[in-house]
């Protein structure tokens, strides 16, 4: 069976037909061609699909396509513009957030979530934000300098 | 366009990053393994009628359907056959043996672990492949599972190939007399210590996407791979292809730690596929599949034994090492032979004895993981060194200041020969001031501890050495295009390891170009033909040599032209954004105008040829020594058993440094995967040879609540064994983390009388230590 949804992605509205068993990863990947949210488990655990469904960050492996039926998306390709990066990708790369790449999209869905929510997180909200995704090259510290430095003045 | 901190950040940052499973090709298909659910057995029926009416598929086949067209895989040179030989050779024949496996790209016949391949199927997408694949029947009459390596050694044992019993290797080496140094002991310690079974988990699992060239027998493979060039020497070898007719590319790769870094059946397969049907084929490994059918590593099993003078200098060292290498060890001798080769460490040890013994069990084939063969080596030898020294009652800390190896005794002989069969000769480094800066890093850290009343501190330390930057060699071909942009190729492929800004620093540096002038190419057959790879902490020092002697001959070259055509003495010629003479500005070249004057147009190609470009493939003599010291202080809770990292100290000598971010960035991270390997991971089987914990909820890898945030120094040696003056620093993080923890851990439960013997030291193991 399939459904025809409309959804706001990017700030772009989309409509399109989608079989009820396929994953909200697959649809941007597969079919909508943003692959820059990656499947790293499939099963919710290591948070590299994260993406952001009405401002809340949400796995997409775990989420059905049919479920954001009326809802907005934000991935990653969201992030940037013409002007080129934002200023939270740039202090991912200043402070050596990333490795080899892969976790990073997911990790800055999480950290535009927390930019928006918080009103002075404490490192432990900033930890908590973190400890949701798995990296196997940094070892996470460049990850937490480039959160706090991407939260700037709201610390 | 603004300019990032690293070259790469840009795409990866903007999800435009091409990782294999991101790239897209016209007409592709989807590709899916039928794998075993049974870890040894005879394949009795395999029905795939269902799935072949299924839904899109374009079609299945089994090991029997491929017998005949495609040949087993032998030995190739990613297996250690370039460096066997003249290990072999450096041992003598009376050392011991190695057996070797043929291997076929899907079972036929016998089944010998879960999660190998025993069929694929091929549909319009991954969803219809994944259904079909659910479709076929297969049948396996099961067999006695292998699975502890101590009985797999007994002669009542199951035995997974027609051999008179599972070894697969046994060897020996050694230096001095064992006998007599034991003879004249005054302390000897003896025990059992084992690292556990680890799988890599990069975040990225392998993948393969292989587009056919139309109208020729040729095909483009993009694999997430650590070594393209040897993926491309198996297919051709094993599809009976024109070297030309295969390009391999390894895009972005999102980690690999030694995953990757071998040729893997699923590369050939899916050539194979894009070839038999005539459109791109793409695989994308699932996370269950990395841990069954990517290799795993370490898992080792030490009988060792030390022995001490009255002065608590080291006489001796004996080793009787087991490790389980599952249904088969794709590199053969690396792994325990890397054990074999560090196991003596920053220490005099004037007798050694090690016999090295690796056997077959019904569990995934195992291979060298970060570090390789090092941190199990470093863990037996720091515990039995802290074990000894609490019997005949030294400070560790002082034990190992008394046997560690003094900057006026480099270079060292340690007296066996390194697996290239080279002596092993610790060619640089200031060992003991690794060792004493990390003590005074480590006594910085505040006394006053917040701790729970149930939880007591402990500190452990272990030192290290590391032969990095093995060669064979490495490939650099460096071209000036006509607009003054420089290309630097090089068969070093990047797994996060930032290549594209560190050799793109080192070329402009070398060149006297901006950063931004130069782009790196890493991980295509066809932009550097010959090729070895990114593994073995060797990338910096053997391709970083390569390119930095491939611009000096383009240096040299105009350095030449202008001297002579100038009519300029060659000590009056400098580069500075391209050829300028000392003291008059006006008389310079850009790259850009020196490409031009290299070319058919210019007057330099008249006498000087035509084209601007340089290749060098730097050849290093054998392996140059990093070392350093961990220190780990940790709070362990006697009730729950759970571990704390309080402090993490690491000093090491990578040498002269070419990227200070970049190295504390493989320090940092290396240390995370050694908290995972000291603390948490192991990939679990039970009797049945059924993995138990195959996947990310219960194989637990550390998140950012487990890491400690590394205090770290840098010594800086020059190596004499390349033109950098660098020593390689991929693994250094990883190898003496699980020593370090398992040494502090020991030490906070000391009064307790309990030992750390194996890793990981989980809450369930430690409460077991405490209930005995």
């Amino acid at each position: 069976m399939s459904k025809k949804i409309s959804f706001l992605l990017n700030k772009k509205v989309i409509e399109i037909k989608v079989a009820d068993q396929m994953l909200l990863v697959d649809l941007l990947r597969e079919e909508l061609h943003l692959t820059g949210t990656h499947v790293g488990c499939a099963y919710g655990v290591c948070g590299a699909c994260t993406v952001l469904i009405d401002g809340v960050a949400i796995r997409s492996c775990l989420t059905f396509a049919p479920q954001i039926d009326g809802a907005e998306v934000e991935t990653v390709e969201g992030l940037s513009g013409d002007e080129g990066p934002s200023p939270i990708q740039i202090a991912m790369s200043e402070c050596r957030g990333l490795q080899c790449g892969f976790c990073t999209p997911g990790l800055l869905m999480s950290l535009v979530e927390l930019t928006r929510r918080a009103d002075k997180p404490s490192d432990h909200e900033i930890d908590d934000a973190i400890e949701g995704h798995l990296c196997r090259c940094t070892g996470y510290t460049g990850i937490v300098d480039s959160f706090k430095k991407a939260l700037g003045d709201k610390l | 366009m603004i300019e990032l901190a690293r070259r790469e950040d840009y795409r990866l940052l903007t999800g435009r990053g091409q990782f294999v499973d991101d790239l897209r090709f016209h007409g592709e298909v989807h590709a899916r393994f039928i794998r075993s659910t049974v870890a040894h057995g005879v394949i009795r029926k395999m029905d795939a009628s269902d799935a072949i009416l299924s839904q899109g598929v374009l079609g299945f086949w089994s090991g029997r359907d491929i017998k005949s067209l495609i040949p087993p895989i032998g030995q190739s040179k990613a297996d250690g056959g370039v460096f066997q030989d003249p290990l072999f050779r450096a041992l003598g024949k009376e050392a011991g043996f190695i057996r070797h496996v043929e291997r076929r790209l899907l079972a036929e016949d016998k089944v010998r672990h879960v999660g190998e391949a025993v069929g694929v199927v091929v549909a319009e997408n991954a969803y219809l492949a994944e259904d079909a694949a659910a479709l076929v029947d297969v049948e396996i009459d099961e067999l006695p599972a292998v699975v502890d390596p101590i009985a797999a050694c007994l002669p009542t044992s199951a035995l997974l190939y027609d051999w008179p019993n599972n070894l697969c290797l046994d060897l020996r080496v050694g230096t001095g007399n064992i006998e007599s140094a034991f003879a004249q002991a005054q302390f000897s310690a003896r025990r059992i210590i084992h690292s556990g079974r680890v799988s890599c988990v990069p975040m990225e699992t392998r993948g393969v996407v292989a587009v056919p060239e139309i109208g020729r027998r040729a095909v483009t493979i993009y694999s997430s791979t650590q070594i393209p060039h040897m993926v491309k020497d198996l297919i051709v070898e094993s599809l009976r292809l024109d070297a030309s007719a295969v390009r391999v590319v390894a895009p972005d790769v999102g980690g690999g730690f030694g995953a990757k870094a071998i040729p893997y059946e699923e590369e050939v397969m899916i050539a194979w596929l894009s070839l038999k049907l005539g459109r791109p084929v793409r695989w994308f490994e699932d996370r269950f599949e990395h841990f069954v059918s990517s290799i795993n590593s370490r898992d080792q099993v030490h009988d060792i034994e030390i022995a001490l003078d009255v002065d608590g200098k080291i006489l001796g060292v004996r080793d009787t090492f087991v490790s389980d290498v599952g249904c088969f060890s794709p590199l053969g001798v690396v792994q325990p032979y890397n054990t074999a080769a560090h196991l003596a460490g920053c220490y005099r040890v004037p007798a050694l004895d090690l016999h090295m013994l690796s056997v077959v069990t019904n569990k995934p084939p195992l291979s060298p993981y970060r570090g390789a063969g090092r941190p199990e080596a470093v863990f037996a030898m720091e515990r039995i060194l802290d074990i000894v020294a609490r019997e005949a009652g030294f400070d560790p800390f002082e034990i190992r200041q008394k046997n560690i190896i003094r900057k006026d005794e480099i270079p060292y002989k340690v007296g066996i020969p390194y697996r290239d069969g080279n002596p092993i000769i610790y060619d640089t480094g200031d060992f003991a001031a690794c060792l004493d800066k990390a003590i005074e890093i480590s006594s910085e850290f505040a006394t006053k501890i917040i701790k729970s009343s149930s939880e007591v501190i402990g500190r452990g330390v272990a030192c290290y050495v590391e032969g990095t930057g093995i060669g064979p060699f490495e490939s650099a071909e460096i071209a000036v295009k006509e607009d003054g942009t420089i290309i630097a190729a090089t068969g070093a492929c990047s797994q996060g390891q930032s290549h594209e800004t560190v050799f793109a620093k080192l070329v402009a540096e070398r060149l006297g170009i901006e950063i931004s002038k130069v782009k790196v190419i890493g991980g295509d057959t066809d932009a550097t033909q010959y090729g070895w790879g990114t593994l073995a902490s060797r990338s910096a020092v053997v391709a970083g040599s390569s390119l930095q002697n491939a611009c000096d001959k383009i240096v040299d070259r105009v350095r030449r032209a202008v001297s002579r055509l100038w009519e300029v003495d060659e000590s009056d010629i400098e580069f500075v954004n391209g050829v300028r003479i000392k003291g008059t500005p006006s008389r310079s070249l850009s790259w850009a105008q020196l490409s031009y004057e290299f070319s058919p147009h210019g007057q330099f190609s008249q006498e000087f040829g035509v084209g601007l470009s340089a290749s060098d493939h730097f050849k290093p003599g054998t392996v140059t020594f990093a070392n350093g010291a961990h220190i780990a202080t940790v709070a362990v809770d006697i009730e729950t058993g759970l571990v704390r990292i309080l402090d993490y100290v690491v000093v090491h000598d990578c040498g002269p440094l070419l990227d200070e971010n970049v190295v504390r960035g493989q320090i940092q991270g290396g240390v995370a995967q050694g908290v995972g390997a000291a603390l948490y991971e192991e990939l679990m089987f039970d009797e049945s040879g059924q993995p138990l914990n195959p996947n990310l909820v219960d194989y637990i890898i550390p998140t950012r609540a487990e890491v400690p945030e590394v205090r770290m120094a840098h010594i800086e040696t020059r190596s004499p064994g390349n033109p950098l003056g660098i020593k390689g620093v991929g693994e250094a993080g990883t190898i003496p983390v699980p020593a370090a923890i398992s040494n502090a851990i020991s030490d906070a439960l000391a009064t307790k009388n309990v030992e750390i013997l194996r890793t990981p030291a989980s809450p369930k193991y430690i409460l077991g230590l405490l209930a005995n």
